[in-house]
């Protein structure tokens, strides 16, 4: 759907500026829109899962751990999947106000496509440079939206994430290096064109929510302070788009549609779109970390 | 790419004019260009599969069998993915004559997506409604090209695949029942509208390389001959072309470049049909078993 399309539809969570922001600045961000009761279950569900990863000392399917994790003094950087992890993510994907703010800004047919939380520790250990959603999960148009929103709230200094307003009106840029290894972020080349000055870091308190279109440059600094940022991300599309790469963080929940119905015909965006690596060829995908740190093995041409 | 792109790059096999009415018709079948060799090979190793198909009593994911096929009387009505099933035929995918007219007709930059062969028995077993390709196999543009070759002469009896010419400049039609299950087939009112009156059988000698659009509507009548008539059929794409719903016949090679480079960027068509079973959750059988109703599948 287009965002015209998708504007004639009654808003359900979102007012219509915020939607008229979301579309116009390809991001918006707003407070107290998820009740207390999801925030208390998701939180209680996410400390169940960190319990968990003291029995773990490598990165697997379910937990990205930092090379400083130990049993005593867990280090999670990032839950893989929850909505497979703890049946409240799962009901939290598909019930909650989450998915009725996705109908607001990609239509009242909504697919469910990943999900992940992210753990920002203190430190510099999960700084998240510059990338644009779609390129690592490419789709047949742009209506893919992230929604975050951050369990324990964020202020300036924990690294919010931020965006560069308007930048989904603009170029997608091939997240490659110059040997067409897989960097998972925008060349310092492209960023230098971008108006890095308009940068945008919506802060706030527990439960804030900020969806983020899939086109958008975005990233976040490090953690200044000593405690730990959680942000849970869910990302939903308009049930007509499909993806059409290799889906790099499949989930049990990926391609249901959780609002609506299936869509008959697909919407397709002629606009160029840089293709990522076969992720089902290199062994899987790892996480953004893992790529931004040292390249995973996603050579171009591999 | 676009035909236009294609048509930019110069020809590997075939003639401008050839590779020109392909683009403008829909299909093509050109006699003479797979060698002897090649052919006797293929036919060896096709005789080997439907020997080993003795073995099995049901279909599975090397054969779909007929309901009469028996040990003493093999009836295998196709074998899938053939390039898992020996090495020739995956040889002959990315490194024979058969490539290079994959690359005169999507483009240096060549894919392979999906293959089978299919034996069109004696009798009406293996008729095959009109049906297009891309409706089952939806990519982003519609860069691909089935190429089939015969194994031995076809003439108009042995029920010769046959194509509705400029088909694939037209609609792309509703390939679901009414009531949404995949029917693999046009309506008969759609079937009325796409003239299959001017239809063309591509007969040819043995060896002759047979290859349509996606788009372009096509089937095949019965064999009334007392000969098997093998058609071995590749499909490939422009590396740019990408599936965005589960291939209904997967193989191990689904998507490997077999000429030229991986696309930098998607080709996107912004175009919209019907969006096809999921044919991961809904199984696939084959196109006979679509259009028998042997096989149900449902809408996503």
């Amino acid at each position: 759907m287009t965002p015209e399309e998708i504007l004639k539809h009654d808003a359900r969570v979102l007012t219509q500026a915020q939607r008229e922001a979301y579309f116009d600045t390809g991001y918006v961000s707003g407070e107290g829109l998820i009740p207390n009761e999801w925030l208390v279950a998701v939180r209680a569900a996410s400390d169940e899962r960190i319990e968990a990863s003291r029995q773990e000392t490598e990165s697997g399917s379910e937990f990205d751990l930092a090379p400083e994790h130990t049993s005593e003094s867990p280090h999670v950087r990032r839950l893989k999947s929850p909505v497979d992890q703890h049946p409240v993510f799962r009901k939290f994907a598909v019930q909650s106000p989450f998915a009725d703010i996705a109908a607001d800004l990609v239509g009242p047919n909504v697919k469910f496509h990943s999900c992940k939380i992210n753990y920002k520790h203190p430190g510099g250990g999960e700084v998240v440079k510059w990338h644009q959603d779609i390129c690592f999960w490419p789709h047949t148009n742009y209506s893919p939206v992230t929604l975050g929103f951050y369990l324990d709230g964020c202020e300036e200094a924990q690294g919010p994430l931020t965006v560069i307003p308007e930048s989904h009106k603009g170029d997608l840029f091939p997240h490659y290096d110059d040997d067409g290894i897989w960097t998972g972020t925008v060349p310092t080349k492209d960023m230098a064109t971008l108006p890095l000055d308009t940068a945008a870091g919506p802060t706030g308190d527990k439960g804030t929510v900020l969806a983020l279109n899939c086109r958008t440059v975005h990233g976040s600094k490090r953690n200044e302070t000593d405690r730990v940022r959680p942000i849970l991300l869910y990302v939903y599309t308009s049930a007509d788009a499909f993806p059409w790469g290799q889906h790099p963080s499949s989930t049990s929940l990926s391609g249901e549609i959780i609002r609506g119905e299936a869509a008959k015909f697909p919407h397709m965006d002629p606009r160029p779109c840089p293709v990522p690596p076969d992720w089902s060829k290199l062994g899987g995908y790892g996480s953004i970390f893992t790529s931004q740190e040292k390249g995973d093995a996603g050579n171009m041409m591999g | 790419m676009t035909p236009e792109d294609i048509l930019k790059h110069e020809p590997i096999v075939l003639t401008p004019e050839q590779r020109q009415s392909f683009f403008e018709d829909g299909f093509l079948a050109v006699e003479g260009l797979v060698s002897d060799e090649w052919l006797e090979c293929l036919r060896q190793r096709s005789d080997e599969m439907i020997d080993r198909s003795r073995q099995y009593t049901d279909s599975n994911k090397e054969y779909d069998l007929s309901p009469d096929h028996t040990p003493d009387q093999p009836y295998v009505r196709r074998l899938r993915a053939p390039v898992d099933r020996h090495p020739d035929f995956w040889k002959f995918a990315h490194n024979s004559i058969f490539t290079d007219v994959a690359a005169d007709l999507v483009g240096p930059d060549v894919k392979f997506h999906s293959c089978k062969l299919n034996y069109k028995h004696p009798g009406g077993g293996e008729v095959v409604k009109w049906h297009q390709d891309i409706p089952a196999w939806p990519h982003t543009n519609f860069s691909p090209v089935t190429l089939g070759v015969y194994f031995h002469d076809v003439g108009e009896a042995e029920g010769p695949l046959a194509c509705i010419p400029g088909s694939h400049k037209g609609e792309l039609y509703s390939h679901f029942h009414p009531d949404r299950t995949w029917s693999g087939s046009l309506s008969k009112d759609d079937v009325l509208k796409a003239k299959p009156e001017n239809a063309v059988n591509l007969t040819g000698k043995a060896g002759t390389i047979i290859a349509i659009n996606c788009r372009t509507i096509h089937g095949s009548m019965d064999n009334k001959t007392d000969r098997v008539r093998p058609l071995l059929l590749y499909v490939y794409s422009s590396a740019d072309a990408f599936t965005w719903m589960p291939n209904p016949t997967p193989c191990s090679k689904s998507g490997d470049i077999v000429r030229g480079e991986a696309a930098l960027r998607v080709h996107m068509e912004p175009y919209a049909h019907e969006v096809p079973p999921n044919w991961e959750k809904e199984g696939y059988g084959s196109i006979f078993a679509s259009q028998r109703k042997e096989t149900i599948a449902k809408a996503s």
